[in-house]
């Protein structure tokens, strides 16, 4: 008995410490991946073959979207070479498509829409707009925004899921980095509930106190979700004692 | 020789800052944790500290004089983040760093403010 247990104690330190070496060892081969693929960005030439090397095709993506996501679009069109390069707008479309789980469906495009993908793509992109899962197809959105942006305010009034705020925030993300610049007047006086979210946040993000009319107009007149944002909106421009004081609220 | 020094809590974005970085005559050396990044600016003299943490600066300017151990205005300190707060901004600034840089951020910019200035 006590030697079983000995024995089963000596085994779970030896699996441990294969563990913690093996994730060290992920974690070195990662961080030179980014490296060179960070060094290749900056300098825009260089041995694209390279950057590949030693590292899970998975792996090497998610490093890819790792720099992607923290440069600005003046170092897209290095990153626009390795995408060609190492074929990723496809090995991710294929994951995508083939795979039943649909939270790795959701990931694959997840990772997608935030690489400089081609306009070809939007086209097998499309088909995951009505996918059962939700989250699906608001990444199938998102890759959307990401190659078409003038075409993002059309995707999104007809997305028939209500966004959440997270949502929200993801697409604000994208407009931030100036990827599809979107007027607002619009969005606030639309119909859609979607699109007059997307401008309540839009328009506190960036602090376009001219929007306050809209604003106030979306305060009397709707419920729930958009009227408290607004009126966080509202109080973020400072207005929310001037709204109290003629009971809006 | 331009001497770099990089701190950041993720090995990611050390790894990404390092690899911007990384150029003929500068030299890079990177920490993983705020009591090596102090350590490591007592034993050795940079030109530049980038920081990719805004957190390390909540206690005032205390931080700033532990990096600048050996003179009042060396290293020169950057600080790379996500925060668009104005006031946040202006309070890293009142501390004492020389240079705010907002993620996600241009390579060629982030290489250019830190190697060359």
């Amino acid at each position: 008995m006590i030697i079983a247990t000995i024995t089963y104690l000596l085994l779970g330190t030896i699996v441990l410490i294969l563990i913690t070496r093996l994730s060290a060892r992920s974690a070195a081969t990662e961080s030179l991946t980014i490296e060179r693929i960070s060094a290749f960005v900056t300098c825009g030439t260089g041995d694209v073959v390279s950057l590949g090397r030693g590292i899970a095709r998975h792996n090497f993506v998610q490093c890819v979207v790792f720099v992607a996501d923290r440069v600005d679009e003046q170092a897209h069109d290095p990153l626009r070479i390795i995408v060609k390069y190492y074929h990723l707008e496809r090995y991710l479309l294929d994951r995508a498509a083939k795979s039943r789980d649909s939270a790795q469906r959701a990931y694959a495009l997840a990772l997608l829409a935030r690489l400089p993908i081609s306009i070809a793509t939007e086209v097998r992109v499309e088909r995951f707009l009505t996918d059962t899962s939700e989250q699906v197809r608001f990444y199938a959105l998102m890759c959307i925004f990401s190659i078409a942006p003038y075409r993002a305010i059309a995707c999104l009034s007809e997305f028939e899921q209500h966004l959440s705020r997270r949502d929200i925030a993801e697409i604000l993300t994208v407009i931030s980095r100036g990827y599809c610049p979107i007027p607002y007047t619009p969005l606030l006086t639309s119909d859609n509930y979607n699109l007059k979210l997307l401008g309540i946040h839009l328009v506190r993000r960036f602090g376009i106190v001219e929007s306050r009319a809209e604003i106030a107009s979306i305060v009397r007149t709707e419920r729930g979700e958009l009227r408290e944002d607004a009126i966080q909106t509202l109080a973020y421009f400072g207005e929310g004692e001037r709204f109290c004081k003629y009971h809006i609220i | 020789m331009v001497k770099i020094l990089v701190f950041s809590p993720s090995f990611r974005m050390r790894a990404m800052i390092v690899g911007i970085l990384t150029s003929p005559g500068v030299e890079v050396e990177s920490v993983t944790s705020r009591r090596a990044l102090f350590k490591r600016c007592a034993e050795k003299l940079f030109d530049r500290v980038v920081i990719e943490d805004y957190r390390l600066f909540m206690d005032g300017g205390g931080s700033v004089e532990r990096i600048r151990t050996h003179f009042a205005t060396r290293p020169k300190i950057v600080v790379l983040s996500t925060v668009i707060d104005e006031q946040t901004v202006l309070s890293l600034l009142e501390c004492g760093i020389d240079q705010y840089l907002l993620l996600p951020v241009s390579p060629a910019r982030l290489r250019r403010k830190v190697c060359n200035q």
